[in-house]
């Protein structure tokens, strides 16, 4: 049995509506403006504000499916909630990508980094039983601004969002 | 005395980070420090409305002409400090 991780972010990823999750380069809030690829921004709000998108579950996928975020901050204290609600659509001709509600919701509460612009990973876990191969997965990452443990007071940077899975 | 809405504080509290490389606070913290300015300005903001009279007398500034004034006047001092 080996852990991989696979990248979910892509073609299909797009931010909510609010203005506040945005794509931008990485040097317009790092400081030695040399790395400029994209990240995401999801910007200290008192809403929830998510991002949205979509991945397929690995042909080798077993279980023990966790989805980490690789994020950072300029920010040096408070904590940042990160909320992933998805639902797991599978078949061929069975099953409509088109339903409401979600079929899971996990949330990690995670601090700022001790410097800023260190690397952080949140990790939650999801049911591995929700998930089989080839299943189209429909996902909103949110930043929960609502929430009273959300206390950072700064944009919450997104560098990666993986998908964790353990094969056979 | 105006207490700040949640979104009025949240903007502050990002146009703040936005200008600094490093946070060293968090919400809960910078929210009462911007509620304190503006308790502050509040409280004087009758006395300085007053004072902008007796120097302009006997002009009188409408309240949009002193508002700008203030907000020029504050931008410039940020700027030089």
């Amino acid at each position: 049995m080996a852990t991989h991780r696979i990248p979910i972010l892509g073609w299909s990823t797009v931010p909510d509506t609010s203005g506040n999750v945005f794509l931008e380069p990485y040097n317009v809030k790092a400081t030695n403006d040399v790395w400029d690829r994209l990240v995401t921004i999801f910007n200290d709000t008192a809403t929830r504000i998510g991002l949205a998108g979509g991945f397929t579950v690995p042909k080798n996928y077993v279980g023990s499916a966790n989805i980490i975020v690789v994020w950072t901050a300029t920010a040096t204290t408070g904590n940042v909630v990160w909320d992933f609600d998805y639902r797991a659509v599978g078949g061929n001709d069975a099953e409509s990508l088109d339903q409401a509600g979600t079929q899971e919701a996990v949330t990690v509460t995670d601090a700022a980094p001790t410097a800023a612009h260190r690397r952080l990973e949140a990790s939650m876990a999801l049911t591995a039983a929700n998930l089989a191969v080839d299943d189209e997965v429909e996902f909103e990452l949110f930043r929960d601004g609502v929430s009273a443990s959300d206390t950072m007071a700064a944009a919450a940077i997104v560098v990666a969002v993986l998908f964790e899975y353990a094969d056979a | 005395m105006a207490i700040l809405t949640v979104d009025q504080l949240a903007q502050l509290r990002r146009e703040c980070a936005q200008e600094q490389a490093t946070i060293n606070y968090e919400k809960s913290q910078i929210n009462v420090a911007i509620q304190a300015v503006e308790d502050t300005f509040e409280a004087v903001r009758p006395t300085l409305s007053t004072n902008i009279n007796t120097a302009t007398a006997p002009l009188v500034l409408t309240a949009a002409q002193k508002r700008l004034l203030v907000k020029m006047w504050l931008q410039q001092k940020a700027r030089r400090e």
